[in-house]
């Protein structure tokens, strides 16, 4: 809290009276009679007290610290690149307790009532043979799968993780919008969210009283730990891939509960049971992929996210998957209308949270009703992957024939919806408050006896006042629900799951990735410094020997097939802006930052912030390009020394180190191949180049202090090949990759004194030979490079095997 | 009753090892009013790992078949001995008109038959095809027939014209196809019209010359009756299905029920080898 002064600045006018202005229509924080809701009052005064300037300031360090957290949401065709960056309101939105406490209920009921369906579904079908729901409702709703009838479902509640999107209604209750269950998102976002809000405002979050996340957190978890009998170990979450529009979100989730991300190709369901390679059974996975991807066996036979056999397993009890597959049937318009006869039949209460009155149009008169007032209904299909909403009044007369007809030709995919009423809340922009319409979505956990339902809510926005699309895509920034708490004791933003410690292995993928974030940043580090200390010399030289030399070594450092055909400073700048389909440095770190994205979760918690440092300065003439170079080569150290020190080996850094090693030491071949290998044109030529590569592997100063000055191609040779204390020398690195490989995870350990060995073996030379001749010194190191490639590929093939090739015999 | 001994094979020889594979395979003939099933056999070469069975939600026996080493010749061989009676529904079973037979909204069964997954314009089209056989009041076993005999007469039996991928659209404007396209639009033809229709899949008795020869895979289509009986008929061969017409397992479509199918990782292309033989066994 700012505490600059205790009264209103009377010259500005108070944040408040300018948003009471801007309010139309049914608001949060401001009631009827346009003075703030019980649950805002506090609020208000803060807020007033604290004024524009200050509240502008707490939302750019929240945007801060959402970059440096690395919070995206992925949207595709996206000219600007698929990232999105994860947007949060400085402001929270209040509900007071006994509103929450109502909605709770409601939702708790509405988890337990869908559970009992989905049961009765994929069982008995009660629902349907006793008139309760039409048939036609389920049997047509391309989430029922038929192959999943009657396999166990969990215990003892069959929905494991239920979620709602909630808006309030014009009676000021809040409304169910729709329900969630097939692979809920945003869990990860609202514990983001909280986290920023309570750091970046900790006062206010105190004063307030908030109730924490970690109540329900620990419910979720107890369970999760149930369903996998207790062996921890044995849970997963199962991702669509960095590529998914809510990684951030499921990578969030992954690393708070510590449970591994999982792609479909990183896993193997034979033998009666789901594995790594390598690993241990699997008996529980949170799935984040829709479940028609998740076997091509049986579902969708073009998916290569999921795990061939998958659903076998969970015929078997062998694996439980979260939520279980086959419950998308749940995520279906068309029962809105009969769960309230339901709810009466099977509970014997009323449903506790008002729905959007729906009329199915699978039912002659609802199908007459809706066709006769088309005009003031939402209108969409009964599943979300049949097509989205459509607002007939908003089209013209052809159009909304066009509709009748589709209707009219099957009525039983579509329902008619009366529009939902959506309350504003005050959002933070430049020039004070705005209201904006509001969606919550919120979460509720089974447990032993019910739900936990979390005490709060991912919070969606729309652009405009008026417009009650708050989806991500085109949304405007989200909001963290704030509620009283019981009792101070819960009010800890969030707890980190108790440590366990325990050997998982790391996923096929996530060895990939750390494997390559080692290569790339050796590989744009060995690039980036040969051009800085490069770049005057090929600039200036006189000797177009020298100049060719240099930059063909730099075409190769930067993976490019030839020097670009241009002005020896325009191919400078061409080797780091680089250019697509060849190479160059931003190709190279564009790499580098598709690893790190992928490996999210694992990343250590300074890596992100580190990460935005990489990317080219903006405006790509050449000096800017140039000038960058310093920044990008300041945090590729920090990320290595970050990497280095905050991966344990078993955990992952030995890939890590495996990678950066051995790509150090195939640059540095690569170098002096280039440079002083081989013919050289002349005495003079070659001290320069000497000089140069010195230069460009930093050892300038080293080879002054030990070996003296000027440099000699054969004493320079000997340091930056043979000279075993010197961090940059090729002895150097791979007594690393020795020591990295002897710690390689997840191996026989005959296997893992085997790879250490041979890359003794590759060194051993270079202690029993003197290096005086640069041709005896090309040959070993001809010798070297090809040894190591060998190397490399086999450890990749070991480890990483190629994604299975899926082969689909359909046979008549 | 008739006694049929039914051998069937299916090998894939592949171009390179195939590292691992998984099938499911409904090849076990399934028993019902008219057939009873008196031994069955299913055996795998290699041998599978893992071989379990199960019963989908249309009550069929179905098999999960697993091979977890590297292997480059595969063959499932399955051998029953079915008894199926002569019965011909024609004689006693849909006798009245054919609006009776549709299915009403809360009937569960008749609905799963009755749904449809094909698009509004070929629903329409299909329509059209089939009304001329159903005037109002028509007999349901005479209409149905009807349309039997003029898919036989309307489309030509044209072996490998078709895959088990070809949208029944392509069937409707090429007019030729094998018999699970031809159960395919009669199946279509009787939803559009709000009868309950199911696909069958099985075998037929091959007769050549009044002698039994090499016999198939084969497919037909049923009709649910008033009653709720389901009425066997086969469009490919213009016939009553009965008799000479072996039920292995029915679902609605082809992918409900499909004879095998897997996936192998690695093995390279290759083209299934099948066999099947079908045998009438004398009984005294």
């Amino acid at each position: 809290m700012s505490d600059a002064s205790g009264t209103f600045a009377d010259t500005t006018e108070r944040l408040t009276e300018a948003y009471r202005r801007r309010c139309t229509g049914l608001d949060e924080m401001l009631g009827a009679d346009g003075k703030p809701r019980s649950a805002w009052k506090a609020f208000g005064e803060r807020l007033d007290l604290v004024g524009l300037d200050e509240m502008r300031r707490r939302q750019r360090e929240i945007k801060r610290r959402l970059r440096e957290d690395g919070a995206t949401y992925h949207v595709y065709g996206n000219p600007q690149g698929p990232e999105h960056p994860w947007a949060l309101d400085a402001l929270p939105l209040l509900i007071d307790a006994p509103q929450w406490h109502r909605v709770s209920k409601g939702l708790e009921q509405r988890a337990h009532l869908l559970g009992l369906l989905l049961a009765d579904l994929y069982g008995p079908q009660r629902a349907l043979h006793d008139g309760l729901i039409p048939p036609a409702a389920v049997l047509d709703h391309p989430g029922f799968l038929r192959m999943l009838v009657g396999a166990p479902l969990p215990r003892p509640q069959p929905l494991p993780l239920y979620a709602a999107d909630l808006a309030r209604g014009p009676d000021e209750r809040l409304w169910l919008l729709s329900d969630r269950v097939q692979a809920p998102s945003g869990l990860g976002y609202a514990l983001e969210n909280r986290r920023v809000m309570a750091e970046t405002q900790p006062r206010l979050y105190r004063d307030l009283q908030v109730a924490g996340l970690g109540g329900f957190l620990g419910a979720f978890e107890q369970n999760l730990r149930a369903l996998a009998g207790d062996a921890y170990e044995s849970l997963g979450l199962l991702t669509p891939g960095p590529y998914n529009e809510t990684f951030f979100d499921q990578a969030l989730l992954a690393a708070h509960l510590g449970i591994p991300l999982l792609q479909g190709d990183d896993l193997n369901a034979s033998g009666g049971s789901l594995r790594m390679p390598r690993g241990a059974p699997l008996h529980v996975l949170l799935r984040r992929l829709d479940a028609d991807w998740c076997d091509p066996l049986e579902l969708r036979p073009d998916s290569l996210l999921g795990v061939p056999g998958m659903l076998e397993l969970v015929r078997r009890g062998r694996l439980t998957l979260i939520n279980p597959p086959g419950c998308g049937v749940l995520e279906n318009f068309a029962l809105i209308p009969f769960l309230p006869a339901l709810s009466r039949t099977w509970l014997g209460e009323e449903l506790l949270l008002p729905q959007v009155a729906t009329w199915w149009c699978g039912q002659p008169k609802a199908l007459e009703h809706v066709l006769a007032r088309l005009d003031s209904l939402v209108v969409r299909p009964i599943a979300r992957q049949l097509g989205p909403a459509v607002f007939p009044g908003s089209l013209d007369r052809s159009a909304r024939e066009r509709l009748a007809e589709r209707i009219r030709a099957q009525p039983g995919r579509w329902i008619g919806q009366a529009p939902a009423v959506h309350s504003t809340a005050p959002v933070l922009q430049d020039d004070g408050l705005a209201p904006r319409a509001v969606v919550l979505r919120s979460f509720a956990a089974a447990g032993d006896e019910g739900y936990a339902v979390l005490p709060g809510a991912l919070v969606r926005t729309s652009v405009h006042a008026g417009d009650p699309d708050t989806r991500g895509r085109q949304g405007g920034p989200s909001k963290d629900l704030w509620v009283p708490a019981d009792d101070t004791a819960a009010q800890a933003p969030w707890l980190r799951s108790p440590h366990r410690a325990r050997a998982t292995p790391i996923p096929p993928h996530a060895a990939d990735n750390l494997f390559w974030t080692g290569r790339y940043m050796a590989r744009a580090e060995a690039l980036g410094r040969s051009l800085r200390a490069w770049s005057w010399r090929v600039d200036g030289t006189d000797s177009a020997v020298l100049r060719t030399r240099l930059l063909d070594t730099l075409a190769v450092l930067a993976g490019m097939p030839a020097v670009p055909r241009l002005h020896p400073h325009a191919a400078l700048v061409e080797f780091i802006t680089g250019s697509a389909g060849t190479g160059g440095l931003s190709v190279h770190l564009n790499h580098l930052e598709t690893c790190l994205g992928s490996i999210r979760e694992r990343l250590p918690a300074d890596a992100p912030a580190l990460n935005r440092q990489l990317r080219p300065s903006t405006g790509h003439d050449g000096s800017q390009a140039l000038l960058g170079l310093e920044r990008q080569l300041t945090a590729l150290w920090a990320l290595e020394g970050i990497f280095s020190e905050g991966i344990m080996p078993h955990d992952g850094g030995a890939f890590f180190a495996c990678g950066l090693r051995l790509e150090r030491a195939l640059s540095l071949v690569t170098l002096l191949n280039h440079t002083l290998i081989g013919t050289l044109p002349d005495p003079q030529s070659e001290d320069a180049l000497a000089e140069a590569a010195l230069a460009a592997v930093g050892g300038t100063e080293t080879h002054r202090r030990s070996h003296g000055w000027p440099p000699e191609a054969a004493g320079v040779l000997d340091l930056l090949i043979r000279e075993p204390d010197f961090a940059r020398s090729l002895s150097y690195q791979l007594e690393a990759l020795e020591r990295a490989a002897r710690r390689l995870p997840g191996l026989p350990i005959a296997t893992r004194i085997d790879w250490a060995d041979r890359v003794r073996a590759i060194a051993a030379p270079l202690v029993a030979q003197r290096l005086s001749q640069p041709d005896g010194a090309g040959r070993l190191l001809q010798t070297i490079d090809a040894n190591l490639r060998a190397l490399a590929d086999e450890l990749t093939t070991y480890y990483f095997p190629p994604a299975p090739q899926l082969r689909i015999h359909r046979t008549l | 009753m008739t006694d049929w001994q039914i051998i069937h094979r299916t090998r894939y020889r592949y171009p390179n090892p195939a590292e691992r594979a998984l099938h499911l395979a409904w090849l076990k003939p399934r028993e019902h009013r008219d057939q009873t099933l008196r031994n069955f056999t299913l055996e795998c070469q290699p041998e599978a790992d893992e071989l379990l069975w199960h019963t989908d939600v249309y009550g069929n026996a179905y098999c999960f078949i697993e091979h977890l080493a590297p292997h480059e010749d595969f063959s499932v061989i399955s051998s029953a001995t079915v008894a199926c009676s002569e019965y011909d529904w024609t004689k006693t079973a849909g006798r009245g008109p054919w609006e009776q037979a549709k299915s009403a909204p809360a009937d569960v069964e008749g609905c799963e038959f009755t749904l449809s997954e094909h698009a509004p314009a070929l629903l329409d089209r299909l329509r059209d095809y089939a009304l001329p056989s159903f005037p109002a009041g028509r007999p349901l076993g005479e209409a149905v027939l009807e349309l039997g005999k003029r898919i036989h007469q309307d489309f030509a039996y044209v072996s490998g014209s078709t895959s088990v991928t070809t949208p029944l659209q392509t069937v409707l404007d090429n007019r030729r196809g094998v018999c699970q396209d031809f159960a395919g639009i009669a199946i279509g033809c009787l939803r559009t019209l709000g009868l309950p229709a199911r696909y069958v899949s099985g075998y037929v008795e091959p007769i050549i010359g009044g002698q039994s020869a090499i016999g198939a895979s084969h497919a037909w289509a049923a009709v649910r009756d008033t009653d709720g009986r389901w009425l066997d008929f086969d469009p490919t061969n213009a016939t009553v299905a009965r008799g000479g017409h072996i039920t292995l397992a029915w679902g609605r479509r082809y992918s409900d029920c499909p004879p095998l199918k897997g996936i192998v990782y690695g093995g390279g292309k290759a083209a299934p080898e099948v066999a099947v033989e079908v045998t009438r066994i004398d009984t005294v």
